[in-house]
């Protein structure tokens, strides 16, 4: 069949169907431009449209020539000729042609990255992200620090460096880090750094939300400092209970002393109602009173002698009197070191020495104590080695802070630095 | 003749219980009765001691292991018996490390104490097979190891898990897995109830005197 013999049905379909191609072909060259798709590329695009207008043109011709147009008759006759296989031929590769070219055209668009897309992904980022120009100039902002930004002013960010000036402003310092509390409750650590991009300087803006972070610190500050106060509470429960543990060693003794004195009256009475056949006799049983009576007098609560008397008595009690010129450190910490640095010139002076006295001089300064120890008897007749005793001393005085100087010539002497803050 | 006799006890009581049990014998005789054994060692300067009962824990802060320890570089001849009541576990082994002829424990000790004095002037050396077992919780003191004590014991003072670590010169999860441990062995709580039970049972004494450092 011919195309001459078509008949108007026929025509107007394939009419209709080269509009189409020419509409598909106008729009695949669209989308080629708007993806700035290569020149290529859009030739390709353009190829079916100029197809399909040159095939609608001649169905055009061959309408006109039916109607009895007499100059299109030459043509008309040239064109009807030809077969409707293979019109229809032509415009099915067109179409084909142009199917190919849609499906084309589709996926690359969705595998293709364009700053519509990065556009589109930055904004989901739960970070908020500004990149602006040196001046102040915004080149993009993504939703979610368009959103803090509004949360801080009230309104968008036109201006990064304004906007950076805000952000400073309501900023705490946390070491180096910047950290900004918005009035929902959320904190976002905030960072800028300068890049180069286009040959120009442009600022990056970082948020990152660190709520739960923040959260998670102050908890564990508050923990932190709970479990310093139970810590304090048990140190302080530590030296308690030594004392209390000392109470209830006397008590065991005293009920000791109660049972005694009750097995001391059952047989004083047994004595003395004369059951014989118990067997004490009056010299033991007295015995025994005198030991209880002794043992209640001493329970007289008396406490263990505080200070530096038992050195004092120590030194008595073997022959070395002490002088001691000023007053004696009452801190805890430096009345042990004392009796210790005592207790070794006190041995020294008698061992070494053959001396009977020794002096101790206490100057009290604003910020320490000097104490100097010397004592009588002979000088030591060579250079002293600081063995166990004085070398146990000054690790001891330097561990609490003090310092510790000795003398050998031309006779002993012993000196303390002791922090009055020790 | 009778043999010289220190008592070293800064409790009255005690002291005076054990001038009694001396004064009761005719082979003792006391020389010095003292309250602190910060000052022993002056009295062995010059008196000959033949026997020292000393306690262990002073109420100014002086020891009497380390005393003795001292007492022994100057006078090795000198015996001593340290007399206590506290059960902490790591006193035996320090009394000996120390050389402490023999060692009594206060209240739970099948011998009496003149006993216990013949048995080391005769050149016997008294101990204990292990001090008193104590419950912690669910757990024996036994059954804890001798790691998990030394932890415990600085736990008593109060210290951190670092602070801890630091001084046992061990990693601060070694620290944490015996505190676990102890945890599972006896039941308890947490860390605090394990450091207030070993504190009052004197399982551990924490802290360390000032005069403890190697000679």
């Amino acid at each position: 069949m011919r195309l001459v013999n078509l008949r108007p049905l026929g025509d107007g379909f394939l009419m209709l169907w080269a509009v189409l191609l020419g509409f598909s072909g106008f729009y695949m060259i669209l989308c080629c431009i708007q993806q700035k798709r290569r020149a290529l590329r859009v030739a390709a695009a353009v190829l079916p449209l100029l197809l399909s207008c040159f095939l609608g043109e001649l169905l055009i011709l061959l309408s006109r020539a039916r109607q009895g147009v007499p100059q299109y008759r030459p043509l008309a006759a040239a064109i009807g000729t030809l077969p409707v296989s293979g019109a229809l031929a032509a415009f099915l590769f067109l179409s084909l042609y142009q199917a190919v070219s849609l499906w084309e055209t589709v996926r690359w668009q969705q595998r293709h990255i364009d700053p519509a897309s990065v556009k589109e992904a930055v904004d989901i980022l739960p970070t908020g992200l500004c990149y602006y120009w040196a001046g102040g100039r915004t080149k993009m902002v993504n939703g979610r620090m368009e959103e803090i930004c509004r949360s801080l002013t009230g309104k968008t960010l036109a201006d990064g460096e304004l906007f950076w000036d805000v952000v400073r402003s309501r900023s705490v310092r946390d070491g180096g880090r910047l950290l900004l509390p918005l009035p929902d409750g959320r904190v976002f650590l905030f960072a800028r750094a300068e890049r180069a991009l286009e040959g120009r300087r442009i600022y990056e803006l970082i948020a990152s939300d660190v709520t739960r972070e923040q959260e998670l610190q102050q908890k564990r500050r508050e923990q932190n400092e709970e479990l310093e106060k139970i810590r304090k509470r048990l140190r302080r429960f530590s030296e308690d209970i030594g004392r209390l543990t000392i109470e209830k060693e006397t008590l065991r003794a005293k009920i000791e002393i109660h049972d005694n004195l009750g097995n001391i009256l059952l047989a004083t009475r047994r004595y003395l109602l004369q059951e014989a056949e118990y067997g004490e006799d009056a010299e033991l049983i007295r015995k025994l009173w005198v030991s209880e009576f002794r043992l209640l007098r001493s329970d007289d609560g008396g406490e263990q002698e505080s200070g530096y008397r038992s050195i004092f008595r120590a030194a008595e009690d073997i022959g070395v009197s002490i002088r001691c010129v000023g007053e004696l450190p009452e801190e805890p910490v430096w009345m042990r070191i004392m009796r210790v640095a005592m207790g070794e010139c006190i041995t020294n002076t008698f061992r070494h020495a053959a001396g009977d006295r020794l002096n101790i001089h206490v100057r009290r300064e604003e910020k320490r104590y000097l104490v100097t120890f010397m004592n009588g008897g002979a000088p030591p007749e060579q250079e002293i080695r600081e063995g166990g005793g004085l070398g146990n001393l000054r690790a001891a005085v330097e561990a609490a802070g003090g310092a510790m100087q000795v003398e050998s010539q031309p006779r002993f002497v012993l000196r303390l630095f002791l922090p009055r803050d020790g | 003749m009778a043999y010289q006799v220190i008592v070293v006890d800064d409790q009255k009581i005690p002291r005076r219980l054990f001038e009694l049990i001396i004064g009761s014998s005719e082979r003792y005789r006391l020389l010095f009765s003292l309250d602190t054994a910060g000052v022993t060692n002056i009295y062995c300067t010059k008196y000959k001691v033949d026997l020292i009962l000393m306690d262990v824990v002073m109420g100014d802060g002086s020891n009497g292991i380390d005393e003795a320890k001292r007492i022994k570089k100057v006078s090795p001849e000198t015996k001593i018996i340290i007399v206590t009541s506290m059960p902490e576990v790591s006193y035996i082994r320090r009394a000996r490390e120390a050389g402490v002829d023999s060692f009594w424990y206060k209240e739970v000790s099948a011998e009496p104490l003149l006993e216990v004095m013949d048995r080391t002037m005769a050149g016997e050396s008294v101990y204990p097979d292990c001090p008193p077992e104590l419950m912690l919780g669910c757990a024996r003191s036994s059954e804890l190891t001798e790691r998990e004590i030394e932890v415990l014991r600085e736990m008593t003072t109060g210290a951190s898990n670092g602070e801890i670590a630091e001084k046992l010169c061990v990693d601060i999860s070694t620290v944490k897995s015996h505190i676990s441990h102890m945890l599972q062995k006896t039941g308890l709580r947490n860390r605090t109830e394990l450091s207030i039970r070993a504190r009052v049972s004197g399982l551990v004494i924490g802290g360390e005197n000032i005069d403890g450092r190697e000679e």
